[in-house]
C-alpha cells in the first residue's frame, strides 16, 4: 500500500467538516427535543424529558398533525405506486424509437426544471378552471345536484396527487432509462427462443433483473413525495400534508415541541430510508445466489 | 467503502426539509450555539443578529438542502471515468492537481451541467427555504408570486411565473448547448 499523500488527509478533513455541516443541525434538534419541560428552543438544556413528545401528542395549537401525517403516508404509497409502475412501463417503451419519442421525453422530464411556483400555480389554476366549468354547466342545465353538492375538484387525491407525480415521476423515469441503457437485450432474446410469450419473459427475466432499481425508484418516489412540500403547497385544497403544516408551525410554534416533532418524522424517513434499503440488499443477495446455473448441469 | 461514504451524503437529504431548514435555529439563533461560542471565547461583545433570518442564513439552508442535486450527477458522471486514464495521465507526469484540472473536470462537464441545472431552477423557484430561514422578510420571485396566489391575485401571478419560466428556460438552454444530456443517461 502507497503511503497517502497530504491532500488525502486535507481532503478527509474536508469531507468530514461537510459530513458535520450535514448531520450537525439535525442532531442539535434531536438533541434539544428531549429539552426539559422548563428548557427553551436553544442550549443549555434545563434537564431531559419526554415533556415536548407528550405535549406534541396531545396536539400543539390549532392543527391536526395527525390526520397531516395519515394524509402525507396514504398520500406517499399511493405516489409510489403510481411512479413505480408509470416509470417501469415508459422506461420498457422508450426502448424502442417510436414517432415523437425525443419530444415526449422531453416534456416528461420538462416538469423537473420548471420552478416549483410554476407548477403549483399552474395546478391550483387548472383545478380552479375545471371548478368553474363544472359549475358553468351545473348553471346551463340547471343540475340540482351540481348546486348542492358540488364545491371543488381540488384535494388532496386529485390536485395534490398531480403535484406529487410531476416531481416524482421524472426521477423515476431517469432511473429507468439509466437502467434500460444498461440492459443486455440477449436476455430476452434467450427467453423468446425459448418460448417465452411476451409477458413471461416480463415477469420471469426483465422484472427479476431490473428488480433493485424498482426499490430504488419506490425509494425516491416515497422520500420525494413525503417531503413535497414547494410544487403542493398552493394545489392541497383544504387538507395539508406533513410538512406544509410542519411548514405553518414554524411561524407560530416557539416550544421544543416542534423539535420532538422533527425527531418524530425524521425518524420515520430514516426507517422508511433503511427498510427500502435492506429490501434492496436482500434481493441483491438473492439475485446473486440464484443468478445463473450456467455449468451446473441440467436440473 | 465508497458506497458507504455515497450514502452518508445523500441520507440526509431523505429526511424532511423544514426540519432541516428549522434545526438551524439553535444554532443560529441570538442565543445559539455560534453566539454562544463566539461570546464565549471572547471573539465579540454582543450576539450577532445577521446569522439567523439573514441573506447569510438563506444561502446556507440553500447549500444545506440542496449540495444533493449537485452530488449525484457528478458522482455518476466520474464514477464513468475510465482508470486507466487517470494513470495514463500519472504515467505522462501530471500532478494530483493536473490531473484533476485536465483530465477528471473536463470529463464530468456533464455531471456539472445537470447539477447546475437542478440547483438554479430549485433555488430560482424556492420561496419556502427562503421563507423559513428569511423570517418571512427577505423577497424572491417565487415568494412574490406565492404571496400575489395568497391575494388571489392570479393574472399577476401567473404573468409573474412566466417571466420566471422563461428566465430559467434561458439559462437552461445556455447550459445545455454544453452537454447532450440524454447520451449521459
Amino acid at each position: 500500500m502507497d503511503s497517502r499523500p497530504a491532500s488525502f488527509y486535507w481532503l478527509a478533513a474536508f469531507f468530514t467538516l461537510f459530513v458535520l455541516f450535514l448531520y450537525g443541525p439535525t442532531i442539535t434538534i434531536l438533541i434539544l427535543s428531549f429539552q426539559g419541560p422548563g428548557g427553551g428552543l436553544t442550549f443549555p438544556m434545563q434537564g431531559v424529558s419526554l415533556h415536548w413528545f407528550e405535549q406534541l401528542f396531545r396536539g400543539i395549537g390549532v392543527v391536526d398533525i395527525g390526520s397531516a401525517f395519515w394524509n402525507s403516508l396514504i398520500l406517499g404509497g399511493i405516489v409510489t405506486v403510481i411512479t413505480v409502475v408509470a416509470s417501469v412501463m415508459a422506461g420498457l417503451a422508450f426502448r424502442r424509437r417510436f414517432y415523437g419519442s425525443g419530444a415526449l421525453f422531453y416534456v416528461a422530464i420538462a416538469s423537473l426544471i420548471i420552478p416549483s411556483i410554476v407548477v403549483s400555480l399552474g395546478i391550483a389554476l387548472e383545478f380552479r378552471i375545471f371548478d368553474d366549468s363544472i359549475k358553468a354547466i351545473g348553471d346551463a342545465y340547471e343540475i340540482e345536484w351540481i348546486w348542492q353538492n358540488y364545491t371543488t375538484m381540488m384535494g388532496i387525491y386529485s390536485s395534490g396527487l398531480g403535484a406529487h407525480l410531476t416531481w416524482t415521476f421524472p426521477f423515476g423515469l431517469l432511473i429507468m432509462f439509466a437502467v434500460f441503457n444498461r440492459f443486455n437485450p440477449a436476455y430476452e432474446e434467450a427467453a423468446r427462443d425459448l418460448g417465452a410469450t411476451p409477458w413471461q419473459t416480463f415477469a420471469h427475466v426483465i422484472l427479476p433483473i431490473i428488480a433493485p432499481s424498482i426499490f430504488g425508484v419506490a425509494l425516491f418516489g416515497f422520500t420525494l413525495s413525503w417531503d413535497e412540500i414547494a410544487r403542493s403547497s398552493q394545489a392541497m385544497g383544504a387538507d395539508s400534508t406533513l410538512p406544509i403544516t410542519l411548514r405553518s408551525l414554524t411561524t407560530t410554534v416557539t416550544t421544543p415541541a416542534i423539535y420532538a416533532l422533527g425527531t418524530l418524522t425524521t425518524m420515520i424517513s430514516l426507517i422508511v430510508i433503511v427498510s427500502l434499503l435492506t429490501a434492496l440488499v436482500v434481493v441483491r443477495r438473492r439475485q446473486a445466489r440464484r443468478g445463473s446455473d450456467a455449468g451446473k448441469g441440467v436440473m | 467503502m465508497q458506497i458507504v461514504l455515497a450514502l452518508i451524503c445523500t441520507i440526509p437529504f431523505w429526511t424532511s426539509n423544514v426540519i432541516r431548514m428549522i434545526s438551524w435555529i439553535p444554532l443560529l439563533g441570538r442565543n445559539g450555539l455560534v453566539n454562544q461560542g463566539l461570546v464565549g471565547s471572547g471573539l465579540i461583545d454582543t450576539p450577532l443578529d445577521g446569522l439567523l433570518y439573514s441573506d447569510f442564513s438563506v444561502i446556507l439552508a440553500f447549500v444545506h438542502l440542496n449540495t444533493v442535486f449537485m452530488i449525484i450527477p457528478l458522482l455518476n458522471s466520474m464514477s464513468r471515468i475510465d482508470k486507466s486514464l487517470i494513470e495514463a495521465a500519472y504515467d505522462g507526469g501530471a500532478s494530483g492537481w493536473q490531473t484533476l484540472v485536465n483530465v477528471v473536470i473536463p470529463l464530468c462537464k456533464t455531471g456539472i451541467t445537470i447539477g447546475s441545472i437542478f440547483v438554479i431552477t430549485i433555488v430560482m423557484g424556492d420561496y419556502i427555504t427562503i421563507g423559513v430561514m428569511g423570517g418571512q422578510q427577505i423577497a424572491s420571485v417565487g415568494k412574490i408570486i406565492q404571496v400575489q396566489t395568497n391575494f388571489l391575485q392570479f393574472p399577476l401571478a401567473a404573468a409573474n411565473a412566466i417571466v420566471l419560466l422563461g428566465a430559467v428556460l434561458l439559462m437552461i438552454v445556455a447550459l445545455t448547448r454544453f452537454v447532450d444530456i440524454r447520451k449521459e443517461l
